[in-house]
């Protein structure tokens, strides 16, 4: 048998550990026992991590930055999930997949009871704080009962939130109470996931291998019940353009931070970085796109995503007019403040849905005591 | 914030007299068809 040596490393006089790779720091921190009981003399401080919701990287070409984004499965268009997969649920769906409006379903034969899924929402509320994450999409205002469970392929869990029919009871109480429980156990899933989320789930479990990227492991989706006639009626359909010179508006409140968004990860690698006061949410979003008739001379109004800000919203508006009659479509966004063009392009606007503030104040916090029961 | 439709299939997003984005619609349409693929066996 050959002896075999090779150099693999260097006593170092400054006190240092490092383990370098292909010429890079991996590891660098001052020299120090097993257990840290000796101490050494402290070396130069490392880099420290931009604080959270501290300001983004500039962006130096927004046109590559775009095409990543929209390449993201966060963005993509999720076309390929419900062509590529059963979406039909025993012949009850009164609105199938690929509609702009959440899928509705009617379980009861002959009864006007429709369940509506909604597999979209902006994860990344959830991800920075789940229970104002939730609040943000909307749960509250319903103040169900709530229950979460950690599932889903290895190694990452899947936080998947289901909503049940209000009661009487659930109705009357608090989002804290009502949903506490399960928000605390989302919470703690939440805790155990790295990386970016997913907004869409599917009952297909070998969906998750196949995005580009190999991250999509989790989901949050929600449900809500109701009458199958309130439901067509209450969600409009968003309007493409449709004729070449059409003006485009845009409404709705503006902020000058970027908040939770796609960008923010892109820029920084963190899944979010917000402060609760950033939290926003889109008047439509995922759950409810709407876009009303704007003057005589307008074709549609701009209403922002709940992901991707103004301008995947105004892309795919674009792609809407694209495909139906080959139009195209210019956004200014010189007129919308002082702002970084990465916040005026990729912020979402601040519209706390109704019974928001309440859950925030009335959610309730992780603590180590147990909680005396008031129920007799 | 005003925008308007075009007749070419352009995509453009624009800040004073910079173009931030200015790309076909065909391309965007295909980069962002193509970011979920379905699984082939």
């Amino acid at each position: 048998m050959r002896a075999r040596a090779a150099v693999i490393g260097r006593v170092r006089d400054d006190a240092r550990y490092r383990i370098l790779k292909s010429g890079q720091t991996g590891l660098r921190r001052p020299g120090r026992g097993h257990h840290g009981r000796d101490r050494a003399p402290p070396g130069p401080a490392a880099p420290r991590r931009p604080a959270r919701g501290g300001a983004s990287p500039p962006v130096r070409d927004h046109e590559a930055l775009f095409r990543r984004l929209i390449g993201s499965p966060n963005l993509g268009s999720r076309e390929p999930i419900w062509r590529y997969y059963d979406t039909e649920v025993q012949g009850r769906m009164v609105i199938r997949a690929g509609r702009p409006t959440p899928p509705v379903m009617a379980p009861l034969a002959g009864s006007p009871l429709g369940c509506a899924l909604s597999v979209g929402g902006n994860p990344w509320y959830v991800a920075a704080d789940p229970v104002l994450g939730l609040g943000a999409l909307g749960v509250p205002k319903r103040s169900g009962t709530w229950s979460a469970s950690a599932r889903g392929p290895q190694p990452s869990p899947t936080a998947s939130i289901s909503e049940t029919p209000r009661t009487r009871k659930s109705s009357t109480s608090s989002f804290g109470r009502s949903a506490g429980s399960g928000t605390r156990r989302a919470l703690s899933a939440r805790r155990a996931l790295e990386g970016p989320p997913i907004p869409f789930v599917s009952g297909n479990v070998s969906f998750y291998n196949e995005s580009s990227t190999g991250r999509a492991d989790r989901a949050l989706s929600r449900s809500s019940r109701g009458s199958v006639s309130s439901t067509t009626t209450r969600w409009r359909q968003p309007r493409a353009i449709k004729r070449a010179g059409s003006v485009i508006v845009l409404t709705g409140p503006r902020e000058s931070r970027l908040g939770a968004s796609q960008l923010r990860h892109a820029l920084t690698g963190r899944p979010a970085a917000i402060s609760r006061r950033s939290i926003s949410i889109a008047s439509g979003g995922a759950s409810t796109p709407c876009s009303r008739r704007f003057g005589e001379d307008s074709s549609s109004r701009v209403t922002t995503s709940l992901e991707g800000g103004l301008a995947v919203a105004a892309l795919e508006m674009a792609l809407g007019g694209f495909a139906s009659q080959g139009l195209g479509l210019q956004i200014p966004i010189s007129g919308l403040g002082e702002s970084a063009p990465e916040v005026r392009l990729y912020w979402n606007p601040r519209v706390p849905p109704r019974g928001f503030q309440r859950a925030a104040h009335a959610a309730p916090r992780p603590s180590s005591g147990r909680r005396r029961s008031t129920r007799r | 914030m005003i925008g308007r439709t075009l007749p070419e299939p352009r995509f453009r997003l624009l800040d004073g007299g910079l173009a931030l984005v200015d790309a076909d619609l065909a391309d965007l349409a295909a980069i962002q068809g193509g970011a979920i693929r379905a699984y082939v066996e």
